[in-house]
């Protein structure tokens, strides 16, 4: 069936009217008329699947109707708005809701923080900034608290809820994408069924203390994001983005799945956008380290450091050596100061004290830091009172010295004579008041004593032989009590054996009586320890006894 | 590699969260977890020489309260309809079961599982009755979770029958 299409069917029917109303006419007209009401219902059979080809091949028609189909609109919507609104309120409405929501989630979200931040330390500091640097006060606030991450993000098949791919920042880290897109699916399901809401209303979040996952749906995918912390509204318009562009590149293998993912391999890319980061103050802070500021503090905290180290080391160093010198023998520390570059002490020192120079030394000092003035003096200690005894008496090796409140032993064996000599020397030395012998020393002393008398009467053979051995008692005595000791001398005195018996006993006792009462005339201090003089007579018992008074010292510790 | 979901579907108690223990994990235990809602697992098979991962979406048994939600059926690519062999009306169940899939998302590969195998002398379903099922042309297996019995067989199958569904 063909008919003619550049011959406009009105004008035909114009033409016809003009024609003359005889019958033949008449006819003629009819069967046009006829003509025209066939024509046209074949022309209505064929048009839908004219039109169904012509765009299957290419463009032209709706290139053609396009001016029709825009005057057809502007016609509609100047004569009566109204039809057109309600025509396309059903996809205009759910999309200025959903953009309101968001926009409004946004305002609620900062107004939020604003509130959460205004009374707290760091809420006083953003308002200072926020007076510094002339931004709003909540746009501070967003800028140092917005802090989150999208670790993970799913692709997943609308109707199947199986994953079509997935992407992670820490892929080791990842969960098992599988079943979790299957399971969110599952929620998404459950929640939809059970509240028996609309099928365009989803399930928009998931949220688990801090982390959160954020769905976006297209007509055949969802992307979930998995996200920690605290992201910004603003991310779902790239996450509304990214399905978008999934959708529109992936059209036919969305609708077709028949169970394999790979060929969704190619929307890494799209996804992996999505894994996004954004820095909180104290993150963003740490990319600043290196400012110049930063490494001039740093150097200066550095040389500090060091400084102090080095300070604090010869401080201690300074103490200790002063301490020491305090408390060695033979120093007296007058001052000591201790300056930033050199350090000084003064004082008396005894030339048998020990070197200062080697102390120093000893504490790592610098001599160069560290001035010394040390006047010489002699100090009254014991070890150094009896060096310079030494040095003075040259006492023989079986004499020892020893010093103890302002009084110089000696003890051992000596000879009277260098005895009576050190008697006289000794206080010469600093600090010494006296010299006395010491125990052993005094008892050797006296044992060693042999006074002779001229046989068969009371008389010595040398003229006043007591002087000496009553300072030698008093030596005696004296140590004795010192050493906390008892002592008692026997005065023995004997005879030779030419006379009787009577007589000799009588005249040794005789002798004997005789030395210790010369003994206590001569001193004051031995007159109360009379008793522990014991005058005995042997007369000539013993072998080789001759006309004289020997001693016996009977030692006793308490 | 292929994914596929498949669900295991059957009145309450009769055993499809046992055989997917078995199946996945090799395991059973005596003890009874009644599930709510849904249970997703997956285990691969391979079909030829293609590995096909089952996405399995063990749904909670339907009972007098309970109806399946017939939004987890979508996109599955087979089920399984599961009956205690011990219980009759698990029987009955399977038929409402499986026309409501038919009328929900359309005609889908299935396989009838007739669990609790091990418990001879408890079976509550005559043979007559079975081979009616027979008659149908539903494809089924006599399982045990406990002992094992044609559970890897069951799910191997109908992996076979889903890719055969997809070629067709």
């Amino acid at each position: 069936m063909s008919f003619e299409t550049d011959k406009p069917v009105s004008d035909e029917l114009t033409e016809e009217q003009r024609r003359p109303t005889d019958v033949a006419n008449g006819e003629a007209g009819l069967a046009d008329l006829r003509r025209i009401i066939v024509e046209s219902e074949s022309v209505s059979a064929i048009l839908p699947s004219a039109i169904r080809k012509s765009s299957r091949r290419d463009q032209s028609l709706a290139a053609a109707t396009l001016p029709i189909v825009e005057e057809n609109i502007r016609q509609s919507a100047q004569r009566n708005p109204r039809v057109l609104a309600e025509a396309i309120f059903p996809i205009i409405g759910p999309a200025v809701r959903k953009a309101i929501a968001e926009a409004l989630g946004q305002m609620v979200q900062s107004l939020n923080q604003t509130l959460d931040h205004s009374f707290s330390p760091e809420g006083v500091k953003w308002r200072l900034e926020a007076m510094r640097t002339g931004k709003p006060f909540a746009e501070v606030v967003l800028l140092h608290t917005l802090l989150y991450r999208v670790e993970q993000v799913f692709l997943i098949h609308k109707e199947t809820g199986v994953m079509l791919q997935h992407v992670s920042v820490d892929p080791s880290a990842a969960e098992d994408g599988d079943m979790v897109s299957a399971m969110l699916t599952a929620i998404q399901d459950f929640v939809h069924d059970s509240f028996k809401e609309s099928e365009d209303a989803t399930l928009d979040a998931l949220k688990v203390r801090d982390l959160s996952v954020w769905i976006e749906y297209g007509p055949d995918a969802i992307l979930a994001a998995v996200i920690r912390g605290n992201a910004p509204l603003a991310l779902r318009e790239t996450l509304v983005e990214a399905i978008e562009e999934i959708e529109f590149d992936f059209d036919g293998e969305l609708e077709n799945f028949r169970g394999d993912p790979s060929v969704f391999e190619p929307a890494r890319p799209i996804l992996e956008r999505c894994l996004r980061l954004q820095l909180g103050e104290s993150a963003a802070t740490k990319s600043k380290v290196l400012t110049p500021f930063n490494i001039l503090a740093s150097g200066l905290l550095v040389v500090l450091i060091v400084a102090g180290f080095f300070w604090i080391r010869d401080a201690y160093r300074w103490s200790g050596f002063v301490t020491r010198l305090r408390h060695e023998p033979g120093f007296v520390v007058a001052e000591s100061e201790r300056g930033f570059f050199t350090h000084s002490i003064s004082g008396l020192r005894d030339d048998l004290a020990a070197d200062p120079e080697a102390i120093r030394a000893e504490f790592k000092l610098d001599s160069d830091d560290v001035a010394q003035d040390w006047r010489p003096f002699q100090a009254v200690i014991a070890p150094f009172v009896v060096e310079r005894a030494k040095r003075l008496l040259s006492p023989p090796a079986t004499m020892s010295l020893s010093f103890a409140d302002g009084v110089l032993y000696g003890d051992g064996a000596a000879s009277r004579e260098w005895i009576a000599e050190a008697r006289k020397l000794a206080p010469a030395l600093n600090g010494v008041k006296s010299f006395e012998i010491g125990p052993s020393a005094a008892r050797s002393a006296i044992e060693s004593q042999h006074l002779s008398f001229v046989c068969g009467s009371t008389e010595f053979t040398i003229a006043d032989p007591t002087a000496m051995l009553t300072l030698q008692f008093e030596d005696l005595f004296r140590s004795a009590a010192s050493a906390g000791a008892s002592v008692k001398v026997e005065i023995v005195g004997s005879a030779d054996p030419t006379g009787t018996d009577d007589f000799n006993a009588s005249i040794s006792n005789a002798r004997a009586e005789k030395v210790k009462s010369d003994v206590l005339s001569r001193s004051t201090y031995l007159k109360d320890l009379a008793g522990r003089l014991a005058p005995v007579g042997v007369g000539a018992e013993n072998a080789g006894s001759d006309c004289a008074v020997r001693f016996r010292v009977i030692w006793e510790d308490k | 590699m292929i994914q596929k979901k498949i669900c295991m579907l059957g009145a309450t108690g009769v055993g499809k969260t046992s055989l997917v223990r078995r199946f996945v994990q090799s395991i059973y235990s005596e003890k009874y977890h009644s599930t709510i809602g849904v249970k997703i697992d997956k285990k691969s098979v391979r079909v030829g020489d293609e590995d096909v991962n089952l996405l399995l979406w063990d749904l909670q048994g339907e009972d007098r309260e309970f109806k399946i939600r017939p939004s987890f059926l979508r996109g599955a690519s087979g089920y399984f309809i599961v009956v205690d062999l011990t219980r009759h009306e698990t029987f009955v169940t399977a038929f409402s079961i499986q026309q409501m899939v038919e009328r929900e998302v359309g005609p889908l590969p299935f396989i009838v599982l007739f669990n609790k195998n091990d418990l001879t002398e408890q079976i509550d379903i005559l043979p007559t009755e079975l081979e009616q099922m027979i008659n149908f042309g539903w494809k089924m297996f006599r399982t045990s979770a406990k002992s094992g019995e044609r559970v890897e067989e069951a799910f191997q199958k109908l992996a076979e029958k889903m890719l055969a569904a997809d070629a067709a």
